[in-house]
C-alpha cells in the first residue's frame, strides 16, 4: 500500500487496532506523512461535507433575504413636505376626518365584530423544526426526529409527548419549549402553554420577544381581546416582533 | 479518567484512589462552557429562523453605520452581514467550532473581514478603515474571526485544485463522494471494489500534491 492508500485506509476505519497505531507513529516521525495526512484529511472531511453545507448555505441565505425584504417594507417613507393652499387643505382635512369618523363606525355601520379565531389562525405561525444531528446522542436523535416529524405536520398532539420526554432532560432548551408551547397553545391546552412560556429559561433567552407575542396569540385565541391587546402594547419597538403586533393591534382595533 | 491508588498508612493501609493531577486539568477545561452566545452560532447552523431574524435586527444598524463611516453603502451592509453570516455558517457547519466571546465583537470582525476583501476586489483604492471602539475580548473576536477566514480561504483552495484536477479524477471524487458506500461506487462503475479504491486514493493524494505545493499552502497550513 502506498502512502495515499495508507491514509484512505486509516480515514475509512478499515485498519486493525495494531496497524492504526503504527501509523500514528509513522506520522508522528515522519512530518512529510503528517503533513499529507493534514491535507488528505482536510480534503475528505471538506468533500464530504460540502453538498450539505451548500445545501444549509442555500437555506440560510434565503432566510437573510426574506429579513432583508421584510426591514425594508416595514420602514416608512420619509413624508416630503410640499406647500399646499388653504382651502385646498381644509377640503382634505375634512375629508380625512370624515374617514376616520367612518373607520371608527364602521364596526357598529355594518355590525362588524372581531373574530378572535380568524385572526388567531391568520397570526399564529412558527416555524419548522430542523434536527440537528451534530453532537447528539442516537437517543436524542431519534426523540427529536418523532418531534420534528410530528410538530412539522401539525400533529401536535403526538409531538408533546415527544416533547415531555426530551424537556425533561433537556430542561434549558429554549428553542424546543418554545415549540411545545406553540403545540400546547394550538390543543387548547392553555395554561400549560402559559407556563412554558413565563419559564424562566425563555425570559432569559432571545426567545424573550417571541415569547410575549406568543403569550398575547395565547389570549386571543381563548376570546380575551382585551388581555391580548395589553400585552401586545407592551412589545417595545426595538422588538422583531413589533411590527406584526402593531399589526394585530390594528386588527383587534386595540 | 485515570485514577491513582495508594495505600496510605495513616488511614490504615487503606486503598485510596483520586483522580490523576493532569487529567483532573483536562477534565475541567472539557467542562468549560462554551460562551453563552453560542446559541446564535446554533442558530445559523440550523437556520433558525426567529433567530436569524434577531441576529439581523440586534446588529444591522451598527454594522451599517460602521459600513457608511468606510465608503459603504445600505446595500453594500446587507451585502456584507449575508455574506459574513455564511461565512461564519459554513466554519460552524463543518464542526468543532465553539464561540468564546460575545458574538456581536466576532459579527463585526467578520463583516470587517469581508468589507476589506470587497474594498480589495473592487477598484476603490485609498479608504482607510476605522476601528469600532467599545467591544471587549477585541482579539479574542479577531482570532476567532481570522479562524473563519482561514477555513475559507482552505475551503477555496481545495475548490481551486478539484478544478486543476482532470476530469475522469473528478468525476470518479464526484461519485465516491454522493454514494453511499464504495461497493455501490464500484457497482456503479462496473469496476471492482479494489479498483475503485486504488483510483479513489490516486485522485485525493493527487488533490493532496497541489494544495501542498501551491503558493497558498505555508500560510495556511503551517503554524
Amino acid at each position: 500500500m502506498n502512502t495515499y492508500e495508507q491514509i484512505e485506509a486509516y480515514l475509512q476505519g478499515e485498519m486493525t487496532e495494531g496497524e492504526r497505531l503504527q501509523f500514528e507513529e509513522q506520522m508522528q516521525a515522519e512530518p512529510e506523512l503528517k503533513a499529507d495526512f493534514e491535507v488528505y484529511s482536510a480534503a475528505n472531511s471538506y468533500l464530504q461535507n460540502d453538498s450539505i453545507i451548500t445545501a444549509g448555505e442555500a437555506d440560510l441565505r434565503k432566510t437573510l433575504a426574506e429579513t432583508i425584504s421584510e426591514q425594508k417594507a416595514s420602514k416608512t417613507g420619509t413624508a416630503k413636505l410640499v406647500p399646499v393652499k388653504r382651502g385646498w387643505l381644509y377640503a382634505t382635512t375634512a375629508a380625512a376626518a370624515a374617514v376616520a369618523l367612518f373607520m371608527l363606525l364602521r364596526p357598529i355601520l355594518f355590525n362588524q365584530a372581531i373574530d378572535p379565531q380568524n385572526l388567531y389562525s391568520q397570526y399564529a405561525i412558527t416555524d419548522s423544526l430542523a434536527v440537528t444531528t451534530r453532537g447528539n446522542s442516537v437517543e436524542t436523535d431519534s426523540i427529536l426526529r418523532i418531534v420534528s416529524t410530528n410538530f412539522n405536520s401539525k400533529n401536535y398532539t403526538a409531538a408533546i409527548p415527544a416533547l415531555d420526554f426530551y424537556l425533561l432532560k433537556n430542561n434549558g432548551d429554549t428553542k424546543y419549549r418554545m415549540a411545545r408551547a406553540f403545540a400546547l397553545m394550538e390543543t387548547g391546552k392553555y395554561n400549560e402553554a402559559k407556563a412554558d412560556l413565563l419559564h424562566p429559561s425563555i425570559a432569559a433567552s432571545a426567545y424573550n420577544d417571541e415569547a410575549t407575542w406568543y403569550r398575547a396569540l395565547l389570549l386571543l385565541k381563548q376570546e380575551d381581546v382585551k388581555g391580548c391587546s395589553d400585552i401586545l402594547k407592551t412589545i417595545p419597538r426595538d422588538a422583531a416582533t413589533y411590527s406584526k403586533a402593531q399589526q394585530l393591534l390594528s386588527d383587534i382595533g386595540g | 479518567m485515570i485514577f491513582v491508588c495508594t495505600t496510605k498508612e495513616k488511614s490504615g493501609n487503606r486503598k485510596y484512589c483520586y483522580p490523576e493531577p493532569e487529567n483532573i486539568f483536562a477534565l475541567l477545561s472539557k467542562h468549560k462552557m462554551a460562551h453563552p452566545d453560542q446559541i446564535f452560532i446554533e442558530a445559523l447552523v440550523t437556520n433558525d429562523t426567529v433567530m436569524v431574524n434577531k441576529i439581523y435586527h440586534d446588529h444591522i444598524g451598527k454594522i451599517r453605520g460602521w459600513i457608511l463611516n468606510n465608503g459603504g453603502d445600505a446595500n453594500d451592509a446587507d451585502d456584507v452581514f449575508q455574506e459574513a453570516l455564511v461565512s461564519i455558517y459554513r466554519r460552524a457547519a463543518a464542526g468543532n467550532f465553539e464561540l468564546t466571546c460575545p458574538f456581536e465583537a466576532f459579527l463585526f470582525m467578520a463583516c470587517r473581514n469581508k468589507w476589506i476583501n470587497m474594498l480589495q476586489k473592487s477598484s476603490r483604492k485609498g479608504v482607510t478603515l476605522t476601528d469600532f471602539t467599545g467591544y471587549t475580548n477585541a482579539n479574542v473576536a479577531a482570532a476567532q474571526s481570522d479562524d473563519v477566514k482561514q477555513y475559507e480561504a482552505k475551503e477555496q483552495l481545495f475548490k481551486t485544485k478539484l478544478a486543476a484536477l482532470g476530469n475522469a479524477c473528478r468525476e470518479l471524487l464526484t461519485i465516491c463522494y454522493t454514494t453511499k458506500s464504495m461497493e455501490e461506487v464500484a457497482e456503479k462503475l462496473g469496476f471492482s471494489y479494489a479498483y475503485v479504491r486504488k483510483k479513489k486514493s490516486e485522485c485525493m493524494g493527487k488533490l493532496t500534491e497541489l494544495v501542498r505545493n501551491s503558493a497558498e499552502y505555508q500560510q495556511l497550513y503551517l503554524p
